[in-house]
Protein backbone atom coordinates (compact mmCIF):
# COMPACT_ATOMS: atom_id res chain seq x y z
CA UNK A 1 0.00 0.00 0.00
CA UNK A 2 1.77 3.15 1.15
CA UNK A 3 2.58 4.91 -2.11
CA UNK A 4 -0.63 3.68 -3.68
CA UNK A 5 -2.69 5.62 -1.12
CA UNK A 6 -2.79 8.73 -3.26
CA UNK A 7 -4.25 6.73 -6.10
CA UNK A 8 -7.02 5.07 -4.14
CA UNK A 9 -10.21 7.08 -4.55
CA UNK A 10 -11.60 8.78 -1.48
CA UNK A 11 -14.64 7.24 0.11
CA UNK A 12 -18.02 8.86 -0.53
CA UNK A 13 -18.09 10.16 3.02
CA UNK A 14 -14.75 11.83 2.63
CA UNK A 15 -15.79 13.34 -0.68
CA UNK A 16 -18.93 14.69 0.89
CA UNK A 17 -16.99 16.14 3.86
CA UNK A 18 -14.60 17.80 1.43
CA UNK A 19 -17.32 19.43 -0.58
CA UNK A 20 -19.07 20.66 2.56
CA UNK A 21 -15.81 22.11 3.83
CA UNK A 22 -15.05 23.83 0.57
CA UNK A 23 -18.55 25.27 0.34
CA UNK A 24 -19.45 23.31 -2.77
CA UNK A 25 -22.21 21.39 -0.99
CA UNK A 26 -24.83 22.74 1.37
CA UNK A 27 -24.49 21.21 4.84
CA UNK A 28 -27.41 19.07 5.89
CA UNK A 29 -29.03 19.15 9.29
CA UNK A 30 -26.77 16.46 10.78
CA UNK A 31 -23.69 18.08 9.29
CA UNK A 32 -24.66 21.46 10.70
CA UNK A 33 -25.18 19.87 14.10
CA UNK A 34 -21.74 18.21 13.99
CA UNK A 35 -20.19 21.55 13.07
CA UNK A 36 -21.98 23.36 15.89
CA UNK A 37 -20.94 20.70 18.40
CA UNK A 38 -17.30 21.00 17.39
CA UNK A 39 -17.61 24.78 17.55
CA UNK A 40 -19.02 24.65 21.08
CA UNK A 41 -16.20 22.35 22.17
CA UNK A 42 -13.71 24.80 20.64
CA UNK A 43 -15.41 27.72 22.42
CA UNK A 44 -15.22 26.00 25.79
CA UNK A 45 -11.54 25.28 25.26
CA UNK A 46 -10.99 28.96 24.48
CA UNK A 47 -12.93 29.81 27.64
CA UNK A 48 -10.71 27.52 29.69
CA UNK A 49 -7.59 29.07 28.17
CA UNK A 50 -8.81 32.63 28.67
CA UNK A 51 -8.85 33.44 24.98
CA UNK A 52 -11.50 35.75 23.61
CA UNK A 53 -10.37 36.40 20.07
CA UNK A 54 -9.04 33.26 18.43
CA UNK A 55 -7.91 35.31 15.42
CA UNK A 56 -5.68 37.86 17.14
CA UNK A 57 -4.45 35.21 19.56
CA UNK A 58 -4.17 32.56 16.85
CA UNK A 59 -0.84 31.18 18.07
CA UNK A 60 -2.00 30.74 21.65
CA UNK A 61 -5.35 29.31 20.53
CA UNK A 62 -3.65 26.72 18.35
CA UNK A 63 -1.26 25.73 21.11
CA UNK A 64 -3.88 25.42 23.82
CA UNK A 65 -6.72 23.99 21.74
CA UNK A 66 -4.96 22.04 19.01
CA UNK A 67 -7.33 19.11 19.07
CA UNK A 68 -10.53 21.15 19.30
CA UNK A 69 -9.33 23.51 16.61
CA UNK A 70 -8.57 20.63 14.22
CA UNK A 71 -11.99 19.11 14.79
CA UNK A 72 -13.70 22.47 14.40
CA UNK A 73 -12.01 23.07 11.08
CA UNK A 74 -12.73 19.55 9.92
CA UNK A 75 -16.44 19.59 10.70
CA UNK A 76 -17.33 23.12 9.60
CA UNK A 77 -17.28 24.70 6.16
CA UNK A 78 -14.14 26.78 5.78
CA UNK A 79 -16.15 30.00 5.43
CA UNK A 80 -17.90 29.41 8.74
CA UNK A 81 -14.72 29.09 10.81
CA UNK A 82 -13.67 32.77 10.78
CA UNK A 83 -17.32 33.75 11.07
CA UNK A 84 -17.76 31.77 14.27
CA UNK A 85 -14.48 33.12 15.65
CA UNK A 86 -15.60 36.70 15.03
CA UNK A 87 -19.09 35.97 16.32
CA UNK A 88 -17.62 34.86 19.65
CA UNK A 89 -15.79 38.16 20.06
CA UNK A 90 -18.88 40.19 19.20
CA UNK A 91 -21.12 38.09 21.42
CA UNK A 92 -18.80 38.39 24.40
CA UNK A 93 -18.54 42.15 23.90
CA UNK A 94 -22.31 42.35 23.78
CA UNK A 95 -22.72 40.30 26.95
CA UNK A 96 -20.11 42.42 28.73
CA UNK A 97 -21.83 45.59 27.69
CA UNK A 98 -25.19 44.35 28.94
CA UNK A 99 -23.67 43.23 32.25
CA UNK A 100 -22.04 46.65 32.65
CA UNK A 101 -25.27 48.46 31.91
CA UNK A 102 -27.19 46.25 34.29
CA UNK A 103 -24.61 46.92 36.99
CA UNK A 104 -25.26 50.62 36.45
CA UNK A 105 -28.94 49.98 37.03
CA UNK A 106 -30.14 50.05 33.44
CA UNK A 107 -33.50 48.48 32.77
CA UNK A 108 -34.27 46.54 29.60
CA UNK A 109 -36.51 48.44 27.22
CA UNK A 110 -39.71 46.71 26.31
CA UNK A 111 -39.25 46.33 22.58
CA UNK A 112 -42.76 44.98 22.30
CA UNK A 113 -44.32 48.32 21.57
CA UNK A 114 -42.79 48.64 18.13
CA UNK A 115 -43.32 46.61 14.99
CA UNK A 116 -44.05 43.00 15.71
CA UNK A 117 -45.65 43.87 18.98
CA UNK A 118 -47.08 40.98 20.92
CA UNK A 119 -49.59 43.32 22.49
CA UNK A 120 -52.97 43.68 20.90
CA UNK A 121 -53.03 46.95 19.07
CA UNK A 122 -56.03 49.07 18.28
CA UNK A 123 -56.03 49.70 14.59
CA UNK B 1 -75.58 61.73 63.63
CA UNK B 2 -72.81 63.74 62.12
CA UNK B 3 -70.88 65.95 64.41
CA UNK B 4 -69.29 69.11 63.08
CA UNK B 5 -65.67 68.29 63.55
CA UNK B 6 -63.62 71.08 62.11
CA UNK B 7 -63.45 74.35 64.03
CA UNK B 8 -64.18 76.23 60.83
CA UNK B 9 -67.37 74.31 60.38
CA UNK B 10 -68.30 74.95 63.97
CA UNK B 11 -67.78 78.68 63.63
CA UNK B 12 -69.79 78.62 60.43
CA UNK B 13 -72.54 76.96 62.32
CA UNK B 14 -72.40 79.54 65.02
CA UNK B 15 -72.47 82.29 62.44
CA UNK B 16 -75.51 80.69 60.92
CA UNK B 17 -77.21 80.59 64.27
CA UNK B 18 -76.46 84.21 65.07
CA UNK B 19 -79.49 86.48 64.77
CA UNK B 20 -79.99 87.88 61.34
CA UNK B 21 -77.26 85.74 59.86
CA UNK B 22 -79.70 83.75 57.80
CA UNK B 23 -81.90 86.72 57.12
CA UNK B 24 -82.43 87.96 53.63
CA UNK B 25 -79.87 86.70 51.12
CA UNK B 26 -77.10 86.22 53.68
CA UNK B 27 -75.62 82.77 53.70
CA UNK B 28 -73.24 80.98 56.04
CA UNK B 29 -69.78 82.46 55.72
CA UNK B 30 -67.93 79.24 55.09
CA UNK B 31 -68.82 76.88 52.23
CA UNK B 32 -70.62 79.41 50.10
CA UNK B 33 -71.01 77.07 47.19
CA UNK B 34 -72.75 74.50 49.33
CA UNK B 35 -75.01 77.04 50.94
CA UNK B 36 -78.14 76.59 48.93
CA UNK B 37 -78.23 72.80 48.60
CA UNK B 38 -77.24 72.37 52.23
CA UNK B 39 -79.95 74.78 53.28
CA UNK B 40 -82.41 72.65 51.38
CA UNK B 41 -81.03 69.54 52.94
CA UNK B 42 -81.25 71.12 56.35
CA UNK B 43 -84.88 71.92 55.91
CA UNK B 44 -85.69 68.37 54.95
CA UNK B 45 -83.54 67.07 57.77
CA UNK B 46 -85.40 69.31 60.14
CA UNK B 47 -88.71 67.71 59.25
CA UNK B 48 -87.54 64.22 59.94
CA UNK B 49 -85.48 64.82 63.03
CA UNK B 50 -87.62 67.39 64.75
CA UNK B 51 -88.29 65.34 67.83
CA UNK B 52 -84.73 64.22 68.42
CA UNK B 53 -83.22 65.34 71.70
CA UNK B 54 -80.69 68.17 71.65
CA UNK B 55 -77.49 66.22 71.78
CA UNK B 56 -75.72 66.95 68.60
CA UNK B 57 -73.88 70.17 69.17
CA UNK B 58 -71.01 70.53 71.53
CA UNK B 59 -72.46 73.47 73.28
CA UNK B 60 -75.97 74.66 73.61
CA UNK B 61 -76.87 77.91 72.03
CA UNK B 62 -77.31 80.27 74.90
CA UNK B 63 -78.87 82.96 72.79
CA UNK B 64 -81.66 80.85 71.36
CA UNK B 65 -84.37 82.65 73.27
CA UNK B 66 -82.84 86.03 72.56
CA UNK B 67 -82.60 85.19 68.89
CA UNK B 68 -86.27 84.44 68.60
CA UNK B 69 -87.10 87.67 70.39
CA UNK B 70 -84.78 89.71 68.24
CA UNK B 71 -86.18 88.22 65.12
CA UNK B 72 -89.63 89.11 66.24
CA UNK B 73 -88.41 92.61 66.86
CA UNK B 74 -86.74 92.85 63.51
CA UNK B 75 -89.89 91.63 61.87
CA UNK B 76 -87.94 88.93 60.06
CA UNK B 77 -89.32 85.90 61.68
CA UNK B 78 -88.24 82.74 59.92
CA UNK B 79 -88.84 79.97 62.34
CA UNK B 80 -92.20 79.04 63.67
CA UNK B 81 -90.85 77.94 67.01
CA UNK B 82 -87.73 77.49 69.02
CA UNK B 83 -88.02 73.78 68.43
CA UNK B 84 -87.85 74.26 64.71
CA UNK B 85 -84.87 76.57 64.94
CA UNK B 86 -83.08 74.09 67.13
CA UNK B 87 -83.75 71.13 64.98
CA UNK B 88 -82.95 72.98 61.80
CA UNK B 89 -79.50 73.86 63.00
CA UNK B 90 -78.90 70.73 64.95
CA UNK B 91 -76.65 68.98 62.50
CA UNK B 92 -75.24 72.03 60.75
CA UNK B 93 -74.45 71.55 57.05
CA UNK B 94 -73.74 67.90 57.75
CA UNK B 95 -76.28 65.15 57.44
CA UNK B 96 -76.24 61.60 56.25
CA UNK B 97 -77.61 62.74 52.91
CA UNK B 98 -74.88 65.32 52.48
CA UNK B 99 -72.32 62.72 53.48
CA UNK B 100 -73.70 60.23 51.02
CA UNK B 101 -73.77 62.84 48.28
CA UNK B 102 -70.19 63.80 49.05
CA UNK B 103 -68.90 60.24 49.07
CA UNK B 104 -70.92 59.36 45.97
CA UNK B 105 -69.71 62.38 44.02
CA UNK B 106 -66.10 61.86 45.05
CA UNK B 107 -66.28 58.21 44.12
CA UNK B 108 -67.77 58.98 40.74
CA UNK B 109 -65.21 61.70 40.00
CA UNK B 110 -62.37 59.44 41.05
CA UNK B 111 -63.66 56.65 38.85
CA UNK B 112 -64.22 59.06 35.97
CA UNK B 113 -60.74 60.57 36.11
CA UNK B 114 -59.06 57.19 36.42
CA UNK B 115 -61.14 55.88 33.54
CA UNK B 116 -60.32 58.89 31.38
CA UNK B 117 -56.65 58.67 32.26
CA UNK B 118 -56.53 55.03 31.19
CA UNK B 119 -58.44 55.79 28.01
CA UNK B 120 -56.11 58.64 27.09
CA UNK B 121 -53.10 56.44 27.78
CA UNK B 122 -54.42 53.74 25.47
CA UNK B 123 -55.20 56.28 22.81
CA UNK B 124 -51.71 57.74 23.07
CA UNK B 125 -50.17 54.26 22.81
CA UNK B 126 -52.25 53.48 19.75
CA UNK B 127 -51.22 56.78 18.18
CA UNK B 128 -47.58 56.14 18.93
CA UNK B 129 -47.72 52.69 17.40
CA UNK B 130 -49.74 53.67 14.40
CA UNK B 131 -47.20 55.97 12.87
CA UNK B 132 -48.08 57.74 9.71
CA UNK B 133 -48.76 56.09 6.42
CA UNK B 134 -48.14 52.47 5.65
CA UNK B 135 -44.64 51.07 5.37
CA UNK B 136 -43.93 50.40 1.73
CA UNK B 137 -42.71 46.87 2.15
CA UNK B 138 -43.33 44.29 -0.52
CA UNK B 139 -44.53 44.80 -4.03
CA UNK B 140 -43.97 43.36 -7.43
CA UNK B 141 -41.38 40.69 -8.01
CA UNK B 142 -40.76 37.79 -10.33
CA UNK B 143 -38.81 34.76 -9.21
CA UNK B 144 -38.63 31.02 -9.82
CA UNK B 145 -39.95 28.40 -7.41
CA UNK B 146 -38.32 25.05 -6.65
CA UNK B 147 -40.20 23.34 -9.49
CA UNK B 148 -38.73 25.86 -11.89
CA UNK B 149 -42.02 27.70 -12.42
CA UNK B 150 -42.32 31.46 -12.45
CA UNK B 151 -43.56 32.82 -9.13
CA UNK B 152 -44.67 36.43 -8.78
CA UNK B 153 -46.21 38.59 -6.09
CA UNK B 154 -49.61 37.65 -7.56
CA UNK B 155 -49.04 34.08 -6.39
CA UNK B 156 -48.82 35.29 -2.81
CA UNK B 157 -52.31 36.74 -2.87
CA UNK B 158 -55.45 35.16 -1.48
CA UNK B 159 -53.82 34.02 1.77
CA UNK B 160 -51.41 35.30 4.34
CA UNK B 161 -47.76 34.76 3.63
CA UNK B 162 -44.72 34.65 5.83
CA UNK B 163 -41.68 35.72 3.84
CA UNK B 164 -38.15 35.04 5.01
CA UNK B 165 -34.88 35.84 3.29
CA UNK B 166 -31.77 33.74 3.71
CA UNK B 167 -29.30 31.45 1.97
CA UNK B 168 -28.56 27.77 2.13
CA UNK B 169 -24.94 28.17 3.23
CA UNK B 170 -26.07 30.17 6.24
CA UNK B 171 -24.00 29.20 9.32
CA UNK B 172 -26.37 29.60 12.24
CA UNK B 173 -29.20 32.11 12.16
CA UNK B 174 -31.17 30.96 9.10
CA UNK B 175 -31.35 27.31 10.15
CA UNK B 176 -32.54 28.31 13.60
CA UNK B 177 -35.09 30.69 12.17
CA UNK B 178 -36.29 28.17 9.61
CA UNK B 179 -36.85 25.61 12.36
CA UNK B 180 -38.87 28.27 14.15
CA UNK B 181 -40.78 29.01 10.96
CA UNK B 182 -41.64 25.32 10.58
CA UNK B 183 -43.00 25.15 14.13
CA UNK B 184 -44.93 28.36 13.62
CA UNK B 185 -46.37 27.12 10.35
CA UNK B 186 -47.53 23.84 11.90
CA UNK B 187 -49.11 25.73 14.78
CA UNK B 188 -50.99 28.05 12.44
CA UNK B 189 -52.09 25.15 10.25
CA UNK B 190 -53.41 23.18 13.20
CA UNK B 191 -55.23 26.11 14.77
CA UNK B 192 -56.46 27.99 11.75
CA UNK B 193 -60.09 27.36 10.77
CA UNK B 194 -58.95 27.49 7.15
CA UNK B 195 -56.00 25.22 6.34
CA UNK B 196 -53.66 26.54 3.72
CA UNK B 197 -54.31 30.15 4.73
CA UNK B 198 -50.62 30.74 5.40
CA UNK B 199 -47.93 30.42 2.76
CA UNK B 200 -44.40 30.02 4.12
CA UNK B 201 -41.93 31.50 1.66
CA UNK B 202 -38.14 31.39 1.67
CA UNK B 203 -36.37 33.73 -0.73
CA UNK B 204 -32.68 33.16 -1.25
CA UNK B 205 -30.29 36.08 -1.23
CA UNK B 206 -27.66 33.89 -2.85
CA UNK B 207 -29.04 32.95 -6.28
CA UNK B 208 -25.61 32.09 -7.65
CA UNK B 209 -25.42 28.98 -5.46
CA UNK B 210 -29.06 28.35 -4.58
CA UNK B 211 -30.69 26.89 -7.68
CA UNK B 212 -34.23 25.43 -7.43
CA UNK B 213 -32.93 21.92 -6.77
CA UNK B 214 -30.53 22.97 -4.04
CA UNK B 215 -33.22 25.06 -2.42
CA UNK B 216 -35.73 22.19 -2.45
CA UNK B 217 -33.28 19.83 -0.82
CA UNK B 218 -32.36 22.42 1.79
CA UNK B 219 -35.95 23.37 2.63
CA UNK B 220 -37.09 19.74 2.92
CA UNK B 221 -34.78 19.59 5.93
CA UNK B 222 -37.14 22.03 7.62
CA UNK B 223 -40.60 21.63 6.13
CA UNK B 224 -41.69 20.04 2.84
CA UNK B 225 -44.33 22.72 2.36
CA UNK B 226 -41.92 25.65 2.41
CA UNK B 227 -41.93 27.51 -0.89
CA UNK B 228 -38.40 28.29 -2.03
CA UNK B 229 -37.78 31.15 -4.44
CA UNK B 230 -34.71 32.01 -6.42
CA UNK B 231 -33.92 33.76 -9.70
CA UNK B 232 -31.26 35.80 -11.37
CA UNK B 233 -29.15 38.15 -9.34
CA UNK B 234 -31.17 41.12 -10.57
CA UNK B 235 -34.51 39.48 -9.85
CA UNK B 236 -33.42 38.68 -6.30
CA UNK B 237 -31.98 42.14 -5.86
CA UNK B 238 -35.26 43.69 -6.97
CA UNK B 239 -37.23 41.50 -4.55
CA UNK B 240 -34.91 42.31 -1.67
CA UNK B 241 -35.24 45.97 -2.46
CA UNK B 242 -39.04 45.75 -2.49
CA UNK B 243 -38.98 44.09 0.94
CA UNK B 244 -36.36 46.52 2.22
CA UNK B 245 -34.03 43.62 2.83
CA UNK B 246 -30.35 44.34 3.09
CA UNK B 247 -28.08 41.68 1.66
CA UNK B 248 -24.42 41.56 0.80
CA UNK B 249 -24.09 38.83 -1.81
CA UNK B 250 -21.14 39.49 -4.06
CA UNK B 251 -22.40 39.88 -7.61
CA UNK B 252 -19.50 38.20 -9.36
CA UNK B 253 -18.09 35.15 -7.68
CA UNK B 254 -15.41 32.91 -9.07
CA UNK B 255 -16.62 29.33 -9.39
CA UNK B 256 -16.00 27.33 -6.26
CA UNK B 257 -15.32 30.37 -4.11
CA UNK B 258 -16.96 30.18 -0.70
CA UNK B 259 -18.49 33.21 0.95
CA UNK B 260 -21.12 34.19 3.47
CA UNK B 261 -24.08 36.49 2.91
CA UNK B 262 -25.06 39.11 5.40
CA UNK B 263 -28.78 39.78 5.30
CA UNK B 264 -31.78 41.05 7.25
CA UNK B 265 -33.38 38.39 9.42
CA UNK B 266 -37.02 39.38 9.76
CA UNK B 267 -40.12 37.42 8.88
CA UNK B 268 -42.48 39.57 6.87
CA UNK B 269 -46.19 38.95 7.36
CA UNK B 270 -48.11 39.89 4.20
CA UNK B 271 -51.89 39.96 3.99
CA UNK B 272 -53.98 38.25 1.27
CA UNK B 273 -53.83 41.39 -0.85
CA UNK B 274 -50.06 41.37 -0.75
CA UNK B 275 -49.87 44.31 1.65
CA UNK B 276 -47.30 44.36 4.41
CA UNK B 277 -48.77 43.69 7.87
CA UNK B 278 -45.85 43.49 10.26
CA UNK B 279 -42.56 41.79 10.97
CA UNK B 280 -41.62 39.03 13.35
CA UNK B 281 -38.12 39.05 14.74
CA UNK B 282 -35.76 36.83 16.67
CA UNK B 283 -37.52 37.79 19.91
CA UNK B 284 -40.74 36.06 18.91
CA UNK B 285 -41.23 32.44 19.84
CA UNK B 286 -43.10 30.21 17.36
CA UNK B 287 -46.11 30.32 19.71
CA UNK B 288 -46.12 34.12 19.83
CA UNK B 289 -45.67 34.38 16.09
CA UNK B 290 -48.51 31.93 15.46
CA UNK B 291 -50.76 33.86 17.84
CA UNK B 292 -50.02 37.13 16.04
CA UNK B 293 -50.70 35.63 12.61
CA UNK B 294 -53.89 33.88 13.73
CA UNK B 295 -55.03 37.18 15.23
CA UNK B 296 -54.52 38.95 11.92
CA UNK B 297 -56.32 36.16 10.07
CA UNK B 298 -59.30 36.49 12.39
CA UNK B 299 -59.45 40.22 11.72
CA UNK B 300 -59.20 39.81 7.94
CA UNK B 301 -62.36 41.02 6.24
CA UNK B 302 -61.22 40.69 2.64
CA UNK B 303 -61.13 37.88 0.12
CA UNK B 304 -59.53 34.49 0.57
CA UNK B 305 -58.33 32.23 -2.16
CA UNK B 306 -60.87 29.44 -2.46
Amino acid sequence: MGVLDIFTPKSLEEQRADSVRSGKAVPERSERQRCWDSRDAYYSCLDRSGIVDAETEAGKALKKCREESARFEKECPAAWVPYFKKWRVADMAKKQKIAKLEAMGALPVNMDSGPGSTQKRTE
Amino acid sequence: MLRPAAPAARSALRAALRPGAMSGAAKPAATPSLASPSARLLSTAAKTTERQPWTCLHRPIPTAAKTARKQQLGGQRRWKSQEELKSRNKSGPFSWRAGLLFVGTSGFLLWFFEHEKERMKQKRMAEANKGYGKPRVGGEFELVDTQGNTFTDEDLKGRYSLVYFGFTHCPDICPEELDKMAQLFDLVESKSPRPGSLLPVFVTCDPARDDPKTLRKYLDDFHPRFVGLTGTYDQVKKTCKAYRVYFSTPEKVKPGEDYLVDHSIYFYIMDPEGEFVEVLGRQHSPEEGARIILGHMKDWKGQWKS
